[in-house]
């Protein structure tokens, strides 16, 4: 995670099996960023990620060799992770977020929101578009009604609920009467519990099946 | 870019509609085959125990045509055997078909003519035993329920024709019965297998068609939309007009590709409110997003039919008059099938207390009542509308 300032350089790897996306990447960001490693498979990913310690990842989901989903598995701790897809409608997205990648962006959109986006997400900010949102809410509907147990307040659910009705944080905050930081905190709580349901979803079924 | 993007749409068309007439053949029907080569090695074993053991206790007065007709059938089974390996698209014909109707019908008349008088209804076991049941299965597969119902129905005049030939005695009404039981037997067991046959080649059509979907997406998804997607972000602005453009062809090639699985068989409640957003803004700039939290619970018919048909009059709305650049649709539907969905663009917004919302009193707060729901529209000039529904 980083402190950013109208100075700091985003030292950042690039997964992506399209030669045409990294170059887009690469002539596009422009200032304030540095790609310090290219991959285009996710072992190589892994590697350069292991390599370079990065500040930030932007990893393809369709790659060679395990995809994103692999990326976002070894590499979730070193540095954020944001998920490059063409398509919202990727079954790997979720699960790829709730192994910890810190959101998605979809490919065409436009180069100023996607450097908004990774700045953010440099500086340790969820990148949460209605439709994450909306698969998350969906997420906890179906882990509820599996362990007879809804781990999100109601609270949360709202503000679930506002951002995949496409509220800015700010404009829920208003709604919520709750500042936007206190809105932003709510989301980074909600993708926490994911992550942690996730877990023990696993555990129970590593324990289910006998697995150490 | 949109002829490119035509192009394509014509070529994956193509590969579906070869994977649809490519042959009557398909996978299934060569596994049902092979059975049938397998039962008709038994029933050929079973009729040489029957000539056999007929023989020997002499009931059989033409043994020669007996043995002839044992090997007709050893023919029969051999070729079928070779054919289902070699080239079992000629099991599918309507001339082999018409082949084996003839044998089984051949079979049962012999049967009277080869055996000793008395033996048509006397002896259970004749030579074409279920041999008709194994024609029935190629008519059924070459030409479907109705010819294989008829060419079963034939199997009663056929054994007609073997008890003349036996030279039995006066008919009695229960002889008749059963020569009519034996046609309506053949003829259901016709209808059934030329109705099933029917029904797997149905069932295996689609799973081609979207395999052969599948594979185009997969392969588009991997070039084209990569290439759309890069267009896109790099036109978007210094040449709007052609990010437009290729915005349009990439969400035309999405709704062919992906819009289908979602609204192809099933009508379901997301797949149709899926199509009626995707049909109410197909043809406007919007930036669409539709978020639908849905976990299979099918809402009460007539909450559904009441909700799409609010959710799309708001989004017709926004379409016509909130000159919004994007818009998101929200639809969730509780456990207990009830439903809150959300219509939301940025578009200019209005005064909800002085003016009508451009018939939204009408179109959407009527069909909500309607059910015992409720609307709420939340709007202010210059930022924007949101309406909001409660199926109750």
């Amino acid at each position: 995670m980083v402190v950013v300032t109208p100075d700091t350089t985003i030292r950042l790897v690039v997964a992506d099996d399209h030669e045409l996306m990294r170059s887009g990447l690469r002539t596009e960001l422009g200032h304030g960023f540095e790609i310090v490693g290219e991959a285009d498979d996710a072992e190589g990913a892994i590697d350069v990620i292991t390599a370079r310690q990065p500040d930030l990842v932007v990893t393809d989901l369709q790659m060679p060799r395990g995809g994103g989903l692999a990326v976002v598995r070894a590499c979730a701790t070193v540095c954020p992770i944001v998920i490059l897809t063409v398509s919202e409608a990727e079954s790997d997205l979720l699960e790829a977020v709730a192994a910890g990648a810190a959101g998605y962006l979809v490919k065409s959109t436009s180069v100023d929101e996607i450097r908004t986006a990774l700045l953010a997400a440099a500086a340790g900010e969820p990148v949460f578009s209605p439709s994450l949102a909306a698969l998350v809410l969906g997420e906890f509907r179906r882990l509820a009604r599996a362990n007879h147990d809804d781990p999100l307040t109601e609270r949360e659910r709202q503000v679930l609920q506002l951002v995949a009705r496409g509220h800015t944080y700010r404009e829920l905050g208003g709604e919520l009467g709750i500042s936007p930081k206190t809105a932003e905190n709510h989301v980074r709580n909600i993708l926490g519990k994911l992550h942690l349901s996730r877990r023990s979803d696993l555990v129970r079924y590593a324990v289910e099946h006998g697995l150490d | 870019m949109l002829l490119g993007s035509s192009a394509v749409g014509r070529g994956a068309t193509r590969i579906t509609r070869v994977t649809a007439t490519r042959s009557i053949l398909f996978p299934s029907a060569i596994t049902v085959f092979r059975v049938v080569a397998v039962v008709r090695w038994l029933l050929w074993l079973w009729m040489v125990g029957i000539v056999v053991v007929s023989a020997g206790d002499g009931s059989v007065r033409r043994p020669v045509a007996a043995w002839a007709a044992v090997v007709l059938v050893l023919g029969a089974a051999m070729f079928a055997s070779t054919a289902v390996r070699r080239a079992p698209s000629v099991l599918v014909t309507p001339s082999y078909a018409a082949s084996e109707v003839a044998l089984a019908l051949g079979l049962s008349v012999i049967d009277g003519w080869v055996f000793d008088p008395g033996h048509v209804f006397e002896t259970s076991q004749s030579l074409a035993t279920q041999y008709p049941l194994i024609a029935m299965v190629s008519v059924g597969f070459a030409c479907g329920p109705l010819v294989a119902a008829t060419a079963g129905a034939a199997v009663g005049p056929a054994e007609w024709l073997a008890v003349r030939l036996n030279d039995f005695g006066p008919l009695e009404a229960r002889h008749v019965v059963s020569l009519v039981a034996t046609s309506i037997y053949f003829a259901a067991a016709g209808a059934v297998l030329g109705w099933l046959a029917g029904l797997l080649r149905r069932v295996e059509t689609e799973a081609a068609d979207q395999r052969a979907r599948n594979e185009v997406a997969r392969a588009i998804h991997d070039t084209v939309l990569q290439v759309f997607a890069a267009v896109e972000r790099r036109t978007a602005a210094n040449d709007p007009d052609l990010a437009q453009s290729v915005r349009r062809a990439d969400r035309d090639l999405r709704n062919f590709l992906f819009g289908a699985r979602t609204t192809g068989a099933t009508d379901s409640f997301e797949s149709v409110l899926r199509q009626r957003v995707v049909q109410q803004t197909t043809d406007s700039d919007l930036a669409v997003t539709l978020n639908v939290v849905y976990d299979g619970t099918e809402p009460p018919r007539d909450r559904q039919t009441a909700v799409i048909g609010a959710i799309g009059e708001a989004v017709a709305n926004v379409v016509e008059h909130a000159g919004a650049t994007t818009l998101t649709v929200f639809v969730e539907v509780e456990p207990d099938g009830h439903v809150f969905a959300s219509v939301r663009d940025d578009g200019v917004g209005f005064e909800p207390a002085t003016v009508d919302g451009h018939g939204v009193r009408h179109s959407i707060v009527e069909r909500m009542a309607d059910i015992g729901g409720r609307t709420d529209v939340v709007s202010r000039p210059g930022a924007g509308t949101e309406i909001r529904l409660w199926s109750s």
